[in-house]
């Protein structure tokens, strides 16, 4: 009988990866900043805010691996040595190594953002090492105490900073910091923005395939952003084509609950991705959480694989 | 250490490998889809679907379920009004003490109190005539959704259900063949059975009126076939009007995917009839008592409490439908009776707060219930809610 982690385990592990690093995941702020390097940024009320998501996705990636091993593992002690609760953050926070790769495309990512903004005449600063984690993972984990605590540090920092306005680029931040945090902290007047609602890429001709759009949940019900991506992707010069679920009756990657139940979650995956594949072999996704998920379960099912793009990887400012 | 959600979480896991459940489950969701989609561009239906929020909206249960039963009592019936589960079984045995042959239709209030299976241990003979609901009760399972009871199980195990009960082999794509058969053999028993038990999809509290509707039929034959009908229902059924009623049981068949319902039923009174001078008998050729269980368990209290929203339901089902979780493991991420989704927030006020808390960690708050809700009940706000709640205690 598998021995399945449990919500003392999971929740401890994550609690302390928080304490440790400023994030669920226990990424160095160094790593989570070193996109930035050779960025030039102006000095600006506005931010650029990753929250950490995109740079989290490779370990985050590594973790759920490893939490499905343990879980499928018949041995329980092997299950506690990997994750349990004396050494978990250990594991969870030091010995899991990322994906060089996935890093580098995380960088990618974040630097063709910046330039993206830039070239649409919108200057931002970003706050570096300093930049703090929104805290939605414990939200959606129904942690709300952990959640209050860090948006309200989130805020402290924002304000320190001299922060008017922020441009967000993934949808679980933009919704944490749009929807959640004047509801959680009393007086929260920031300006929260998605990318797609104040830039237009530059056409690239590069850009040949035929695509499958895939609509990530938070983004289209509850950011009610559906034309704006596709308007996105208009300007991109990406042709693509809807598969039956999409928009707001869009079907969820499985990510959500990736660290409550990975195998709950890629079995959601691979039947998005079935859906997803039925269109075209490669998808766009614009969310480092669909797109890391949707990414593994085209590599569980190497026969027939989909690949997914987010719209900032196909945006390309050379 | 945390051992219940560990319960629950290794039962899914389970789930995650039976392909059996999961074609059905799959199968189902794709041709509700296919509907889903003429349903949310109709303007008719979305119109009617916002007078019905208005008007589940704005009842005052408590008041409805007095006026319903006077009304009830003032037409002939006998109507009573149960507690729970214990409450409603003891009226249920009294009514049918003496019967030996009992037909029943699809009702998930009777789930919540486990009639089937209470009538059969004492002694009664009892059968399911909607189809899936009899699918069920040869499998010994529990209904996989609201309205669709045997949506886990694809046409290869009916046919293998069917063929060991009927003892004769049904082919997995003869669907008219094993229909016809369970047709013969429920239409006999029908005949022959003391009484009827049925749900309700609506009643109005002002004329006291049963609103059924349906494709099959069965709840039709057994209403009015045995002599005694008795409806088991619960008290969020209730609205003002028989319009509103009539209105409710229209909305909750389009949403469970269906373009226009084959049967909907108005109930009243026991059957009877004039025609001989002027003076009434009964029965004619209906019913010749009628009684009406209306069930709490749990709901008035719900009212009270940051679920009350739930009372708004009309049991359309639309919300497992479009469920991702539910998808992969269907009817094993649930209670005892509901399950995934909104069926989560009806197993915390029919069951327990604390089992739909442990359960909801698996939904992924990916909001598409909420976006098919004919009636915009917030049903991912509340199942995050019921995160919170198992978190504080974490």
């Amino acid at each position: 009988m598998p021995y399945p982690i449990n919500r003392v385990q999971l929740f401890s592990i994550l609690k302390e990866n928080q304490k440790r690093t400023g994030n669920p995941m226990g990424v160095s702020p160094d790593i989570l900043s070193d996109w930035s390097k050779n960025e030039e940024f102006s000095s600006s009320s506005t931010i650029i805010y990753t929250g950490g998501l995109y740079q989290m996705m490779p370990k985050a990636e590594k973790f759920v691996d490893l939490m499905a091993k343990a879980e499928t593992s018949s041995s329980f002690s092997f299950g506690l040595r990997v994750l349990g609760s004396e050494t978990a953050s250990g594991l969870a926070g030091r010995l899991v190594k990322e994906d060089e790769n996935k890093v580098e495309r995380a960088r990618r990512i974040l630097r063709n953002a910046s330039k993206l903004l830039r070239k649409n005449g919108v200057e931002h600063t970003y706050l570096g090492k300093d930049e703090p984690y929104s805290g939605i993972l414990f939200y959606d984990l129904g942690l709300t105490d952990e959640f209050l605590n860090i948006a309200t540090s989130c805020l402290k920092t924002f304000r320190e900073r001299g922060v008017k306005k922020i441009i967000t680029l993934d949808p679980h931040s933009t919704y944490a910091l749009r929807e959640l945090y004047p509801k959680f902290i009393d007086g929260f007047d920031l300006e929260v923005i998605h990318y797609m609602e104040i830039t237009e890429p530059v056409k690239n001709d590069a850009i040949k395939d035929v695509y499958v759009i895939h609509d990530p949940c938070i983004l289209s019900r509850r950011l009610s952003l559906s034309d704006a991506y596709r308007s996105y992707l208009d300007s991109l010069g990406v042709s693509y084509v809807e598969p039956e679920r999409n928009r707001r009756i869009t079907f969820c990657c499985g990510g959500p609950v990736e660290s409550i139940a990975p195998a709950v979650s890629s079995k959601v995956s691979e039947v998005r991705c079935s859906q997803l594949r039925d269109k075209s072999g490669k998808a766009i996704a614009a969310c480092p959480i669909c797109l890391s998920n949707l990414g593994r379960c085209s590599r569980a099912s190497q026969n027939e694989s989909l690949e997914v793009f987010d719209p900032l990887e196909l945006t390309s400012y050379g | 250490m945390d051992d219940e959600f560990s319960k629950i979480k290794s039962r899914l896991y389970l789930a995650l490998d039976d392909f059996v459940m999961q074609k059905g489950i799959q199968r189902g969701m794709a041709s509700f889809f296919s509907n889903l989609n003429s349903i949310l561009t109709d303007k008719d239906v979305l119109r009617l679907s916002e007078e019905v929020e208005r008007i589940k909206s704005s009842v005052d249960t408590e008041k409805l379920v007095k006026q319903a039963m006077d009304s009830m009592q003032r037409n002939g019936v006998n109507v009573f009004f149960a507690r729970n589960r214990e409450e409603a079984l003891s009226q249920l045995k009294k009514l049918t003490d003496d019967d030996k042959l009992i037909v029943k239709s699809k009702s998930m209030v009777a789930e919540e109190i486990g009639l089937r299976e209470y009538l059969i241990s004492s002694g009664k003979e009892v059968w399911e005539t909607d189809l899936g609901e009899f699918i069920i009760q040869l499998k010994h399972d529990k209904p996989a959704q609201m309205v669709a009871p045997s949506l886990h199980v694809p046409r290869e195990e009916v046919a293998e259900l069917l063929s060991r009960f009927f003892k004769t082999d049904f082919d997995k794509d003869d669907l008219q063949g094993m229909v016809n058969a369970v047709r013969l053999f429920l239409r006999e028993k029908i005949a022959k059975a003391d009484s009827g038990i049925t749900g309700a999809n609506a009643i109005s509290a002002k004329e006291g009126t049963i609103v059924t509707v349906e494709n099959e039929g069965n709840i039709r034959l057994t209403m009015t076939m045995p002599r005694k009908h008795i409806v088991l229902t619960s008290i969020e059924k209730i609205v003002p009007t028989t319009l509103d009623a009539v209105k409710v049981a229209l909305a909750q068949s389009y949403f469970a995917g269906y373009t226009k319902p084959t049967y909907i039923s108005l109930t009243s009174t026991p059957s009877g009839t004039g025609d001989i001078e002027k003076v009434m008998v009964r029965p004619a050729q209906g019913s010749k008592e009628m009684h009406v269980i209306l069930l709490d368990n749990g709901r008035l209290a719900a009212m009270k409490s940051p679920f009350s929203e739930v009372l708004k339901c009309i049991k359309c089902g639309a919300c497992q439908m479009v469920c991702p979780t539910y998808s992969v493991c269907g009817p094993a991420w649930g209670g005892d009776v509901y399950t995934s989704a909104i069926g989560l927030i009806w197993t915390a006020i029919t069951e327990s707060s604390e089992k739909a808390a442990n359960l909801s960690y698996f939904c992924l708050g990916c909001d598409a219930c909420n976006e098919v809700c004919p009636v915009s009940i917030d049903i991912s706000g509340m199942i995050s809610s019921l995160k919170q709640k198992g978190s504080s205690k974490v």
